[in-house]
């Protein structure tokens, strides 16, 4: 077993509930008392409904917000308690890809300035060529660096997203959820690309999703979320063919069968 | 239309600032200045009222004269609005940055920090602005310059309005996924505030500018209109519409009441014209067209 290259162990996010004249209301426990380790070059998928914890978990793990109990080791460092320069390591090898690509890229800026951003951020030199090879890695062309985020597609946002995600070259991304906002004909497109450039640069992934059908093709091992705790986790075939958990099982089938017929269907009329 | 009524502000404004700021070249060109006394083109039989129609207006004294000294009226208000245009602009710009420090360090950072400050915040808005005003300008030493005085107490009640509108639109655009990102990649905190956050308010600083500018020019016209403002030496135009008043009451020509009255109103409404303008250009909500 190699050592992890992420390593969450017994985190715990609550959130205080607002004090109010007539007492606090109830504390949210975003997450309790999760453990999961991702070993370099390794795919997880982190799967559960909408409220079960992922994007908290992920934000604790990415150091944007503080865990409440338990550490973050990221390549055997112990992270939890760092900041600022102390955090330098970690803001270079760990990236994220956020799930909303029109509020994940500043509006004001050109895709070079955002690409440059990071590189700056750690002294990584940041010329013409550098931002070619980024921005053609991800599909886009170097004449795209000179236009602002409203001039793309949402997909094309997303490239652009997983292209500021590698400019530090990191050892290890996680995506949040990062094609739940897309039209559902480019998702594919956009997870292949994430697969691709992992198994070019020996990325590890950890990819968030509400939807298992998403993350089949991709992760090698699935972790499962409800309410907060981890109520499964265990290698990718292992889940889809014989889910232990109820949870996982009804999560399982949720997940659409593939109609032939349903893209022939007409669509619902506009308003 | 709407942007129609906003280019006549804007238009409106440019040529009163231009007037104010060339004035030394304007007087110059009309033949007169402002400290001159013609005390022949003042009837002293009829209570010190200029001699012709309409305050003494021709060809040599374009506004007319002023009653009972019959300084040059047209040279009085060009200095005048010179005087007025530089302590509003110093006082709006000095506020503008301070609300913005404010309101974003406020809106940004968040915790006990904001909780703090956004009670100060609250307290100075409730706070008797106008009444503090003029009980310190009356305590404050003369051999400051009165200018300067109006100037720095405007600013330092003005920032408010700016420090809470900034607040708001920094706590909404900090919950934007780019700042995240770009905390992710490590950036620093001034950074994030310079590069990151203060890029997207210059749509709102736009607006807050070009609205406080009238607003303060109205309270610092109003503070020497109540004589607590800019002393009588200095050519301003609150002084000379809240003299003129007294002439006017007295039976003077309505002109020497008129012509800064005009002045005074094409600042404020060209300003208000041409920030309401913006503010719908930019679809910024500020606190009055919130409600
Ligand atoms: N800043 C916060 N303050 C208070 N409660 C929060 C905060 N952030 C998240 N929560 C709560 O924590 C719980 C977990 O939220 P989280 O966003 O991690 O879920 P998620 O699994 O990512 O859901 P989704 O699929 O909708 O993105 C939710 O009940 C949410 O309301
Ligand atoms: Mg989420």
């Amino acid at each position: 077993m190699p050592e992890p290259l992420l390593s969450l162990q017994h985190v715990s996010k609550t959130f205080r509930g607002r004090a109010t004249p007539f007492g606090s209301s109830e504390a949210k426990h975003a997450v309790q008392d999760v453990s999961l380790d991702i070993a370099p070059g390794e795919t997880v998928a982190l799967v559960g409904e909408s409220g079960s914890g992922k994007s908290t978990l992920s934000r604790v793990a990415l150091r944007l917000t503080d865990a409440t109990a338990g550490r973050v080791l990221f390549d055997g460092t112990d992270v939890t308690q760092l900041r600022g320069r102390g955090l330098r390591a970690l803001r270079r090898e760990l990236s994220v890809v956020f799930q909303d690509p029109y509020t994940s890229l500043n509006p004001r800026q050109t895709v070079a300035r955002i690409l440059t951003g990071p590189l700056r951020n750690h002294g990584l030199p940041r010329d013409q060529k550098v931002l070619d090879e980024l921005i053609t890695s991800v599909g886009l062309e170097p004449e795209h660096l000179n236009r602002y985020p409203h001039q793309f597609s949402g997909g094309q946002r997303q490239r652009i997203g997983i292209a500021r995600a590698l400019a530090t070259q990191p050892r290890m991304i996680i995506a949040d959820e990062p094609v739940s906002a897309l039209d559902v004909s480019i998702r594919a497109q956009i997870l292949n690309l994430l697969g691709d450039l992992r198994d070019e640069r020996g990325l590890a992934l950890l990819v968030v999703s509400h939807d298992l059908a998403v993350v089949r093709g991709i992760a090698d091992r699935v972790a499962v979320m409800q309410d907060g705790r981890l109520v499964e986790s265990g290698p990718v075939e292992q889940i889809y063919a014989d889910p232990k958990d109820p949870y996982t099982r009804s999560l399982l089938d949720a997940v659409p069968v593939p109609d032939p017929h349903r893209r022939s269907r007409p669509l619902p009329p506009t308003e | 239309m709407r942007s129609g009524a906003g280019r006549a502000g804007a238009v409106a404004l440019l040529l009163v600032m231009i007037a104010g700021f060339c004035a030394p070249l304007l007087t110059a060109l009309e033949g007169q200045n402002p400290s001159d006394f013609n005390g022949d083109l003042v009837d002293g039989n009829n209570g010190g009222n200029p001699y012709g129609s309409f305050g003494g207006v021709n060809g040599s004294h374009w506004f007319g004269v002023e009653p009972g000294t019959g300084r040059d009226l047209f040279a009085l208000v060009v200095y005048g609005l010179r005087t007025t245009i530089l302590i509003a602009l110093a006082a709006t710009v000095v506020s503008v940055i301070i609300g913005t420090a404010v309101g974003m360090s406020m809106g940004y950072l968040g915790g006990w920090f904001e909780t703090v400050l956004g009670r100060f915040v609250d307290f100075m808005f409730g706070f008797p602005t106008l009444l503090f005003l003029i009980a310190l300008q009356l305590i404050v030493p003369s051999d400051i310059p009165k200018p300067v005085v109006l100037a720095v107490v405007l600013a330092a009640f003005g920032w408010v309005g700016t420090a809470r509108l900034i607040h708001t639109q920094t706590r909404q655009l900090a919950a934007r996924e780019f700042i995240d990102a770009a905390r992710a990649s490590g950036t620093p905190l001034r950074r994030v505030l310079v590069g990151e956050l203060l890029p997207n308010l210059i749509g709102t600083l736009a607006v807050v500018v070009a609205l406080s500018f009238p607003a303060t020019v109205a309270v610092s016209a109003g503070l020497s209109f109540l004589g607590v403002g800019i002393g009588a030496d200095t050519p301003d135009l609150g002084v000379l519409i809240g003299s003129s008043i007294t002439w006017t009451y007295t039976g003077a020509d309505a002109g020497y009441l008129i012509f800064p009255s005009i002045v005074l109103l094409l600042i404020v409404l060209g300003a208000t014209l041409l920030g309401d303008a913006l503010r719908d250009a930019f679809d910024v909500r500020t606190e009055e067209n919130a409600r």
